[in-house]
């Protein structure tokens, strides 16, 4: 038998040793700081954010025009006050013009585009997901148009090229590349990684999709860690919940 | 409730909700995550009364858990049934008496189990919580008891 008692001994006993996470984490990072936070800055703040968030909408909206590009849908990205959720979940973002989604961190959206940069060749899109503010952002240096410990998704023609004659094209072997055979949700993928300075190093994922290669890309600062708590573990989850339909 | 008394309300309940979920959910980040959850929330509407606060964190942040899996039509599946759950959790409920005897269960049994057991809600306060008729709360313990103890049958 099992006495009520003794089963709430047992849940005491065992359950008071489970181990607690840091109390700085207990409660969710952007909640404790808004109350120091003037009203007018506050009000500044978000009108900011609403004119930057109607201006890349409308910007979207007709880069999608232009490119024919359509189905493009974004789960809600909004800035949510917690440090984290990749396993619970959070931000998730679906092409279906191009047949991937992804999931990201609480905190994370998709960057503006760069308005001065046209489109290389065989790109038929591009989506960058940042850790960063807008303001940061916009002074975020990028290095070869990735900003470090952001991720870009891009999806390109293939033109009967291989993965790996994409990442030699894209740098790996220009310098010494460490590359190996891995899956994205199940798909063949080709990973490649190799320093573009000596104090960054570029990662990248391919994808052979009949006459298309997605291209998953980041960039990590040698021994440093990103901005709002971002890893390269952090990246590399996000890496691995890319699903492909 | 000004914003401070929540959080220091929440501060003391802390330890006892996060183990809470812990047994439930099994995974120290979905556990985290929902109880941040459950904070917000309470920034916005808390709970009217100080006593209800601890039933009323356990199940709005398991209520949490179960809203964002149903946003998450992209997500492996394995996420979903918590196969990628959170080893070292996993582990050590494993190796506890409590682990293996919660481990038969469906979440929402596990769910009332913890509250009645381990936050000492009585059944009509896990219904109220829950939202759900005090007989469905007895029934639910009821089950969960008998697997717990053919558990405890088969184990010995």
């Amino acid at each position: 038998m099992l006495p009520e008692l003794s089963i709430e001994r047992i849940f005491h006993r065992e359950l008071d040793s489970l181990p607690l996470p840091p109390e700085g984490s207990w409660i969710p990072n952007r909640t404790a700081p808004r109350q120091s936070v003037p009203l007018a800055a506050l009000v500044v703040a978000a009108t900011v954010v609403l004119v930057l968030g109607a201006a890349m909408t409308i910007r979207e909206a007709g880069d999608a025009a232009a490119t024919g590009r359509r189905g493009v849908t974004t789960a809600p990205l909004i800035e949510v006050p917690r440090p984290t959720c990749l396993r619970g979940a959070c931000n998730v973002y679906r092409s279906d013009a191009f047949g991937y989604g992804i999931v990201l961190p609480a905190n994370w959206r998709v960057a503006p585009p760069i308005p001065s940069r046209a489109a290389p060749t065989g790109q038929l899109d591009r989506v960058e997901f940042t850790s960063q503010t807008s303001a940061e952002w916009i002074h975020a240096v990028g290095v070869d148009l990735v900003v470090p410990w952001d991720v870009v998704v891009e999806v390109r023609e293939r033109r009967g090229a291989l993965a790996r004659d994409f990442a030699q094209g894209d740098g790996c072997g220009a310098s010494p590349c460490v590359a190996s055979e891995t899956t994205l949700s199940q798909s063949p993928a080709y990973t490649a990684s190799w320093l573009i300075s000596p104090a960054m190093r570029m990662h990248a994922y391919y994808v052979e999709r009949a006459d298309r290669m997605l291209v998953v890309r980041y960039v990590t600062e040698v021994g440093k860690e990103g901005p709002h708590g971002v890893t390269e573990r952090t990246l590399q989850e996000i890496v691995d919940s890319i699903t492909l339909d | 409730m000004t914003e401070e008394r929540w959080a220091e309300l929440y501060r003391v309940e802390f330890p006892r909700i996060y183990r809470a979920l812990l047994a439930v959910l099994r995974d120290r980040d979905r556990a985290l995550d929902a109880l941040h959850d459950a904070f917000v929330a309470g920034l916005r509407k808390p709970p009217a009364h100080d006593a209800d606060l601890a039933g009323w964190l356990f199940v709005v942040a398991i209520r949490s858990t179960r809203r964002r899996l149903r946003r998450l039509p992209l997500l492996p599946l394995e996420w979903v049934n918590g196969s990628s759950g959170d080893d070292e959790i996993e582990a050590a409920l494993d190796r506890m008496e409590v682990g293996r005897l919660l481990a038969g269960l469906t979440e929402r049994q596990r769910a009332m189990v913890v509250a009645q057991f381990y936050l000492g809600l009585d059944h009509r306060e896990i219904a109220r919580h829950f939202g759900v008729k005090t007989g469905t709360v007895s029934a639910t313990l009821a089950q969960a008891k008998a697997r717990m103890r053919a558990e405890v049958r088969n184990a010995s």
